[in-house]
Protein backbone atom coordinates (compact mmCIF):
# COMPACT_ATOMS: atom_id res chain seq x y z
CA UNK A 1 0.00 0.00 0.00
CA UNK A 2 1.50 3.56 -0.95
CA UNK A 3 2.00 6.29 1.68
CA UNK A 4 -0.86 7.96 0.17
CA UNK A 5 -3.66 5.55 0.52
CA UNK A 6 -2.42 4.69 3.91
CA UNK A 7 -2.82 8.54 4.69
CA UNK A 8 -5.94 8.76 3.00
CA UNK A 9 -7.22 6.20 4.55
CA UNK A 10 -6.11 7.19 8.05
CA UNK A 11 -7.63 10.74 7.35
CA UNK A 12 -11.28 8.64 7.00
CA UNK A 13 -10.61 6.64 10.46
CA UNK A 14 -9.89 9.52 12.17
CA UNK A 15 -12.60 11.46 10.99
CA UNK A 16 -10.56 14.25 9.15
CA UNK A 17 -12.35 13.33 6.03
CA UNK A 18 -15.97 12.30 5.36
CA UNK A 19 -15.73 8.15 3.97
CA UNK A 20 -17.20 9.85 0.03
CA UNK A 21 -14.19 12.46 -0.45
CA UNK A 22 -11.81 9.84 1.06
CA UNK A 23 -13.28 7.58 -1.85
CA UNK A 24 -12.66 10.39 -4.14
CA UNK A 25 -9.44 10.98 -3.25
CA UNK A 26 -8.36 7.02 -3.50
CA UNK A 27 -9.99 7.06 -6.75
CA UNK A 28 -7.58 10.12 -7.76
CA UNK A 29 -4.83 8.28 -6.93
CA UNK A 30 -5.98 5.69 -9.26
CA UNK A 31 -4.51 6.80 -12.41
CA UNK A 32 -1.10 7.18 -11.03
CA UNK A 33 -0.71 3.35 -11.24
CA UNK A 34 -1.91 2.32 -7.57
CA UNK A 35 -4.73 -0.06 -8.69
CA UNK A 36 -3.15 -2.65 -10.90
CA UNK A 37 -3.90 -2.54 -14.18
CA UNK A 38 -6.28 -5.36 -15.91
CA UNK A 39 -3.30 -7.07 -17.39
CA UNK A 40 -1.24 -7.18 -13.91
CA UNK A 41 -4.66 -8.44 -12.42
CA UNK A 42 -4.45 -10.69 -14.82
CA UNK A 43 -1.62 -12.43 -14.04
CA UNK A 44 -1.76 -12.50 -10.39
CA UNK A 45 -4.33 -14.89 -11.09
CA UNK A 46 -1.91 -17.15 -13.04
CA UNK A 47 -3.49 -15.99 -16.16
CA UNK A 48 0.03 -15.56 -18.02
CA UNK A 49 -0.21 -15.72 -21.27
CA UNK A 50 3.99 -15.54 -22.16
CA UNK A 51 6.25 -17.29 -24.44
CA UNK A 52 5.37 -19.07 -27.79
CA UNK A 53 2.70 -20.64 -28.25
CA UNK A 54 2.71 -24.18 -29.49
CA UNK A 55 -0.33 -26.06 -30.30
CA UNK A 56 -3.68 -24.56 -31.85
CA UNK A 57 -6.75 -26.81 -29.77
CA UNK A 58 -9.68 -27.47 -31.27
CA UNK A 59 -11.96 -29.14 -28.48
CA UNK A 60 -15.57 -30.18 -29.51
CA UNK A 61 -17.55 -31.41 -26.44
CA UNK A 62 -21.23 -32.68 -26.69
CA UNK A 63 -22.61 -35.94 -28.76
CA UNK A 64 -19.04 -36.30 -30.38
CA UNK A 65 -15.90 -35.50 -28.45
CA UNK A 66 -13.23 -34.41 -30.65
CA UNK A 67 -10.06 -33.36 -29.45
CA UNK A 68 -7.66 -31.78 -32.50
CA UNK A 69 -4.37 -30.14 -31.76
CA UNK A 70 -2.24 -28.50 -34.90
CA UNK A 71 1.38 -27.44 -34.25
CA UNK A 72 1.23 -23.91 -34.76
CA UNK A 73 4.11 -24.28 -37.12
CA UNK A 74 2.45 -26.56 -39.30
CA UNK A 75 0.19 -23.76 -39.38
CA UNK A 76 2.40 -21.14 -40.70
CA UNK A 77 3.52 -23.78 -43.17
CA UNK A 78 0.32 -24.89 -44.14
CA UNK A 79 -0.35 -20.97 -45.00
CA UNK A 80 2.12 -20.97 -47.67
CA UNK A 81 0.86 -23.98 -49.22
CA UNK A 82 -2.32 -22.39 -50.65
CA UNK A 83 0.19 -21.28 -53.26
CA UNK A 84 0.29 -25.14 -54.62
CA UNK A 85 -3.31 -24.65 -55.03
CA UNK A 86 -4.67 -25.09 -58.87
CA UNK A 87 -5.10 -21.34 -60.36
CA UNK A 88 -8.59 -23.17 -61.34
CA UNK A 89 -9.33 -24.02 -57.65
CA UNK A 90 -8.57 -20.54 -56.92
CA UNK A 91 -10.80 -18.75 -59.56
CA UNK A 92 -13.19 -21.08 -58.10
CA UNK A 93 -13.03 -19.86 -54.87
CA UNK A 94 -12.38 -16.24 -55.76
CA UNK A 95 -16.00 -16.54 -57.51
CA UNK A 96 -17.25 -17.52 -54.11
CA UNK A 97 -15.52 -14.47 -52.68
CA UNK A 98 -12.88 -16.73 -51.09
CA UNK A 99 -9.46 -14.81 -51.65
CA UNK A 100 -6.47 -17.22 -50.22
CA UNK A 101 -4.15 -15.51 -51.77
CA UNK A 102 -4.89 -12.86 -48.52
CA UNK A 103 -2.88 -15.04 -46.17
CA UNK A 104 0.44 -15.31 -48.17
CA UNK A 105 0.76 -11.42 -46.83
CA UNK A 106 0.42 -12.43 -43.18
CA UNK A 107 3.33 -12.08 -41.28
CA UNK A 108 4.80 -14.96 -39.26
CA UNK A 109 4.99 -12.54 -36.43
CA UNK A 110 2.05 -10.70 -37.04
CA UNK A 111 -0.14 -14.29 -37.48
CA UNK A 112 1.46 -15.54 -33.77
CA UNK A 113 0.18 -12.75 -32.14
CA UNK A 114 -3.54 -13.20 -33.89
CA UNK A 115 -3.63 -16.58 -32.93
CA UNK A 116 -1.72 -16.22 -29.26
CA UNK A 117 -5.43 -13.96 -28.83
CA UNK A 118 -7.99 -16.28 -30.85
CA UNK A 119 -10.37 -17.57 -28.45
CA UNK A 120 -13.71 -18.98 -29.97
CA UNK A 121 -16.38 -20.25 -27.79
CA UNK A 122 -19.48 -21.76 -29.41
CA UNK A 123 -22.18 -23.64 -27.37
CA UNK A 124 -24.65 -24.29 -29.59
CA UNK A 125 -28.23 -25.61 -29.97
CA UNK A 126 -27.44 -28.89 -30.15
CA UNK A 127 -25.40 -29.31 -26.94
CA UNK A 128 -22.19 -29.21 -29.02
CA UNK A 129 -19.69 -27.02 -26.95
CA UNK A 130 -16.84 -25.74 -29.34
CA UNK A 131 -14.19 -24.26 -28.18
CA UNK A 132 -10.89 -23.01 -30.32
CA UNK A 133 -8.09 -22.01 -29.22
CA UNK A 134 -4.05 -21.33 -28.83
CA UNK A 135 -1.53 -23.04 -25.65
CA UNK B 1 12.63 -32.13 -36.71
CA UNK B 2 10.79 -34.45 -38.78
CA UNK B 3 7.83 -36.81 -37.44
CA UNK B 4 9.22 -40.86 -37.16
CA UNK B 5 5.74 -42.49 -36.45
CA UNK B 6 2.41 -41.63 -37.35
CA UNK B 7 -0.23 -43.65 -34.69
CA UNK B 8 -3.55 -44.58 -35.66
CA UNK B 9 -5.20 -46.05 -33.13
CA UNK B 10 -8.80 -47.34 -33.14
CA UNK B 11 -9.60 -48.28 -28.82
CA UNK B 12 -12.97 -49.81 -27.99
CA UNK B 13 -14.53 -52.95 -27.28
CA UNK B 14 -12.85 -54.38 -30.38
CA UNK B 15 -10.19 -52.66 -29.59
CA UNK B 16 -6.75 -52.90 -32.03
CA UNK B 17 -3.78 -51.80 -31.08
CA UNK B 18 -2.37 -48.75 -32.39
CA UNK B 19 -1.09 -49.05 -36.34
CA UNK B 20 2.51 -47.07 -36.04
CA UNK B 21 3.13 -45.97 -40.15
CA UNK B 22 6.56 -45.54 -40.08
CA UNK B 23 7.45 -42.04 -41.52
CA UNK B 24 10.71 -42.44 -41.13
CA UNK B 25 11.07 -44.13 -44.64
CA UNK B 26 10.41 -41.14 -46.47
CA UNK B 27 12.73 -38.72 -44.82
CA UNK B 28 15.40 -40.12 -47.93
CA UNK B 29 12.19 -39.00 -50.34
CA UNK B 30 12.55 -35.74 -48.44
CA UNK B 31 15.77 -34.96 -48.77
CA UNK B 32 15.75 -36.07 -52.34
CA UNK B 33 13.19 -33.55 -52.64
CA UNK B 34 15.16 -30.82 -51.38
CA UNK B 35 17.90 -32.11 -53.14
CA UNK B 36 15.79 -31.50 -56.71
CA UNK B 37 14.35 -28.60 -54.90
CA UNK B 38 17.90 -26.83 -55.36
CA UNK B 39 18.36 -28.18 -58.24
CA UNK B 40 15.08 -26.57 -59.48
CA UNK B 41 16.32 -23.03 -57.72
CA UNK B 42 18.26 -21.84 -61.13
CA UNK B 43 15.63 -22.37 -63.65
CA UNK B 44 12.64 -22.61 -62.05
CA UNK B 45 12.79 -20.74 -58.49
CA UNK B 46 8.83 -20.86 -57.90
CA UNK B 47 8.56 -24.58 -58.16
CA UNK B 48 11.50 -25.13 -56.06
CA UNK B 49 9.86 -22.97 -53.26
CA UNK B 50 6.74 -24.96 -53.33
CA UNK B 51 8.57 -27.93 -53.29
CA UNK B 52 10.42 -26.72 -50.00
CA UNK B 53 6.94 -25.67 -48.39
CA UNK B 54 5.38 -28.90 -48.88
CA UNK B 55 8.62 -30.83 -47.61
CA UNK B 56 8.09 -28.55 -44.53
CA UNK B 57 4.76 -29.21 -44.17
CA UNK B 58 5.77 -32.63 -43.55
CA UNK B 59 8.50 -31.73 -40.77
CA UNK B 60 5.87 -29.96 -39.04
CA UNK B 61 3.47 -32.98 -39.02
CA UNK B 62 5.02 -34.23 -35.79
CA UNK B 63 2.73 -33.24 -33.08
CA UNK B 64 -0.33 -33.24 -34.28
CA UNK B 65 -3.18 -35.09 -32.44
CA UNK B 66 -6.50 -35.81 -33.42
CA UNK B 67 -8.72 -37.55 -30.96
CA UNK B 68 -12.43 -38.58 -31.91
CA UNK B 69 -14.57 -40.19 -29.61
CA UNK B 70 -17.88 -40.21 -31.47
CA UNK B 71 -21.41 -40.57 -29.37
CA UNK B 72 -22.24 -44.42 -30.31
CA UNK B 73 -18.56 -45.07 -28.85
CA UNK B 74 -16.38 -44.90 -31.60
CA UNK B 75 -12.86 -44.12 -30.96
CA UNK B 76 -10.00 -42.83 -33.72
CA UNK B 77 -7.07 -41.73 -32.03
CA UNK B 78 -4.51 -40.16 -34.76
CA UNK B 79 -0.94 -39.19 -33.67
CA UNK B 80 2.55 -38.41 -35.23
CA UNK B 81 5.36 -38.32 -32.99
Amino acid sequence: MSSERAKILQMVAEGTVTAEEGERLLGRLDPAGTTPAPVEAELDNGDRKSGPIKYLRVVVDGGDKINVRVPIGLIRTGIKLTTLMPLSASKHLSEHGIDLSQFNNLDGDELMESLRELKVDVDSGNGDIIRVFCE
Amino acid sequence: MMPTLGLVGIPGPRWLPPIPIPLFLLWPFVLVCLGFARLLDRDRPAEAAKLRTAMQAFRELRGLAIDVDTADHKQVRIRFV
